[in-house]
C-alpha cells in the first residue's frame, strides 16, 4: 500500500514538474511581452549610440550623398554615379542650409556633420573604398564598402563589405559592421542551375562576447527575366530569449485564389518558442476589419487567436517582406 | 431498338468530334493564346506619351503560348516586362516577380463593372476592379471614339515591386479589345498624377 502510494506520488510530482512543451495563453502572453520589451530596449539602446545616429542621418537625409533614394544608383542622381571619383573630397554639413558643401579635396569621401541628437558632438564619416554594380535591385548593389565613423575624433564604427554580382544579382556577399563591443557579421550565397537556384543567408549580432541575435534563411528560388522569385523558404530567428522558425512553401500558395488564407496557413508553419524551451504559439494569417483586411495572428495552445501587432509590432514588418 | 442504338452511337461520335476539334482543349481553359488570334503578336507595338516625360514604345518581342515579353524603349534605355495575352484578356507577372504560375489579371474583355481580381502578398492585397465598361463609343481616341474597359488598380503601402517599394498608389487603366492599352492614369505615393496615353499602335491590324 505504502509502495503504491509512493509510486503514485512520485508520478504526480514528475508530471507536475516535468518540462512544459506548450505555454498556456496567459504564460504565452507574458512571454510575448518579454520578447517585445527586449526588442524595444534593444532598439532604444542601439539608437542612442552616436555612431548609429550618425549612420542613420547619412542614409536618411535627402541631401546626403549616401542617401538611399529611389534612384538606381547608390549616390544621388546628379552627383554622377558614373564617376564616384568625382564625389571624393571633404564635405561639411550646414544644418541651416540643409546641405553638404565641399571644403577640400581628398582621395576619400569624408563627411563632417554634427549629431542632431547631440549638437556638441562632431561626427566624421570616411568612405575609403566604394564600388557598386548594376543590379536588378534598386539601388545599384555595392560590391565594396570600406568605411569608418569617428565621433569626436574616436573611431566608433567600421564597415567592411564585399560582394560579387553575377547575372545582375548578388552572388556572394559577406560583411562586418563593428562598433565598441559589438559586431554584426553577415553572409549571403546564391546558386543557379538553369532556371532554379538557392539563396542562403545568415546574420549574427554579438555584443560583449554574447550572441544577441542570429538569423538564418534557406530558400529555393526560380529565375525570371525580372530577377527571381521564392518557391520555398525556411528561416530561423533567434533573438534574446526567443526563437522564431518558419517554413513557407510559396509554390503552393496561389496569391490570386479566393481561399488564399487557407492556402497560406496550410502551406506555412511559423512558430514562436522560448529558446530551448516551450512553445509560445504559431503565427497564422487571418481576416480582420470585418473581413476586409488580412493580418497576422498569434494562435495559442487553446486555439485563441490574437493580432500579432498587439504584442510585437516589429515582427509584423519583418513578415511583410515581399518575395 | 437497333435504330436507337445506332442513333446513340452517332450522337456520341458527333459529340466526340466536336469536343476534340474545338478550342476548349487549347491551353488556359478556353482562352486562345495563339499570337495570331490576339493582340500579343510579335512586333505589335504601342507608342505612348505623357506630359513632361519622353515618349515611349512598348513592342512585343516574344510570345510563347501567350506568355509575352515586351521591350519598353524609354529615354534612351530599354526595359523588359513580361505578361500573358489571350483572346480574352491581359495578365502580368509584375507582382509575382516573373513567376509564370502566378499571373495577375489586368483586364478581361468580357468583364463586368464590379469584377475584381486580387493579388495577395502576405497580409497585403493589390486589387484591380472594373470601374467602367463603355456601352457606347465614349472615349476619345485619335480622330474618333471607342469603347473602353476601365480597371482601377489599388496598391497598398509597402508592397514591393521589382525588389523595391512601389512608388505607385493607384492606376486607372483603360483598355480596348482591339487596340489593347489606351491609357493609364497613375497616382504616385506623393500624390502626383501622371497620365500615359497611347497614340499609335498596330495591334488592330
Amino acid at each position: 500500500m505504502i509502495r503504491k502510494t509512493a509510486c503514485l506520488l512520485f508520478l504526480t510530482v514528475i508530471l507536475c514538474t516535468g518540462c512544459k512543451r506548450v505555454l498556456n495563453r496567459e504564460e504565452a502572453e507574458r512571454s510575448l511581452k518579454v520578447l517585445n520589451s527586449n526588442l524595444v530596449n534593444f532598439i532604444s539602446l542601439s539608437s542612442e549610440k552616436p555612431e548609429i545616429q550618425g549612420l542613420y542621418f547619412l542614409l536618411d537625409e535627402p541631401a546626403s550623398p549616401l542617401t538611399l533614394t529611389q534612384n538606381r544608383n547608390f549616390f544621388k542622381r546628379g552627383t554622377s554615379s558614373d564617376s564616384p571619383a568625382k564625389l571624393k573630397g571633404i564635405y561639411q554639413w550646414y544644418p541651416g542650409k540643409k546641405l553638404f558643401e565641399k571644403k577640400d579635396t581628398s582621395k576619400q569621401l569624408v563627411l563632417l556633420f554634427p549629431l542632431e541628437e547631440k549638437p556638441g558632438d562632431s561626427a566624421r564619416f570616411v568612405l575609403s573604398e566604394f564600388e557598386s554594380q548594376d543590379c536588378k535591385s534598386r539601388p545599384e548593389f555595392p560590391v565594396t564598402i570600406k568605411a569608418d565613423m569617428f565621433i569626436n575624433g574616436l573611431k566608433k564604427l567600421t564597415i567592411d563589405h564585399q560582394a560579387e554580382v553575377q547575372d545582375n544579382l548578388p552572388l556572394h556577399v559577406s560583411g562586418l559592421v563593428a562598433g565598441d563591443g559589438y559586431k554584426l557579421i553577415y553572409h549571403l550565397n546564391r546558386t543557379r542551375q538553369e532556371e532554379s537556384g538557392t539563396i542562403d543567408l545568415d546574420l549574427i549580432l554579438k555584443a560583449n562576447g554574447f550572441e544577441l541575435c542570429s538569423f538564418g534563411a534557406n530558400a529555393k528560388i526560380g529565375y525570371s527575366r525580372q530577377g527571381y522569385y521564392f518557391r520555398y523558404i525556411s528561416f530561423q530567428l533567434k533573438i534574446f530569449e526567443h526563437e522564431i522558425t518558419g517554413e513557407l512553401d510559396y509554390s503552393k500558395i496561389d496569391p490570386t485564389a479566393s481561399d488564399y488564407i487557407d492556402l497560406f496557413n496550410r502551406y506555412s508553419r511559423i512558430g514562436i518558442r522560448e529558446t530551448a524551451g516551450p512553445e509560445v504559439g504559431n503565427i497564422i494569417l487571418g481576416e480582420t476589419g470585418n473581413g476586409e483586411l488580412l493580418d497576422y495572428f498569434v494562435k495559442f495552445a487553446n486555439g485563441d487567436k490574437v493580432l500579432l501587432s498587439s504584442y510585437i509590432p516589429m515582427l509584423k514588418k519583418i513578415l511583410n517582406y515581399k518575395y | 431498338m437497333k435504330t436507337k442504338t445506332i442513333y446513340l452511337f452517332l450522337l456520341a461520335g458527333i459529340l466526340l468530334i466536336s469536343v476534340t476539334s474545338c478550342d476548349w482543349f487549347k491551353s488556359d481553359g478556353g482562352e486562345n493564346t495563339d499570337p495570331d488570334e490576339t493582340i500579343g503578336k510579335i512586333d505589335n507595338y504601342w507608342k505612348v506619351s505623357s506630359s513632361g516625360y519622353s515618349n515611349a514604345t512598348l513592342t512585343i518581342v516574344d510570345n510563347d503560348d501567350g506568355n509575352v515579353v515586351a521591350n519598353i524603349a524609354y529615354d534612351g534605355d530599354n526595359y523588359e516586362v513580361e505578361g500573358k495575352i489571350t483572346d480574352k484578356g491581359i495578365y502580368d507577372y509584375v507582382y509575382s516577380n516573373g513567376d509564370h504560375s502566378k499571373p495577375f489579371t489586368l483586364v478581361k474583355f468580357d468583364a463586368s463593372v464590379g469584377d475584381k481580381w486580387e493579388f495577395k502578398v502576405g497580409n497585403q492585397t493589390v486589387v484591380r476592379e472594373v470601374v467602367k465598361k463603355s456601352e457606347t463609343d465614349d472615349t476619345p481616341y485619335g480622330f474618333y471614339y471607342i469603347k473602353t474597359i476601365d480597371v482601377k488598380e489599388t496598391v497598398p503601402e509597402g508592397i514591393e515591386v521589382k525588389n523595391g517599394e512601389s512608388q505607385v498608389r493607384q492606376i486607372v487603366w483603360k483598355f480596348n479589345h482591339k487596340f489593347g492599352f489606351i491609357s493609364a492614369t497613375v497616382t504616385t505615393v506623393n500624390g502626383k498624377i501622371v497620365t500615359v496615353s497611347q497614340y499609335a499602335t498596330n495591334a488592330n491590324e
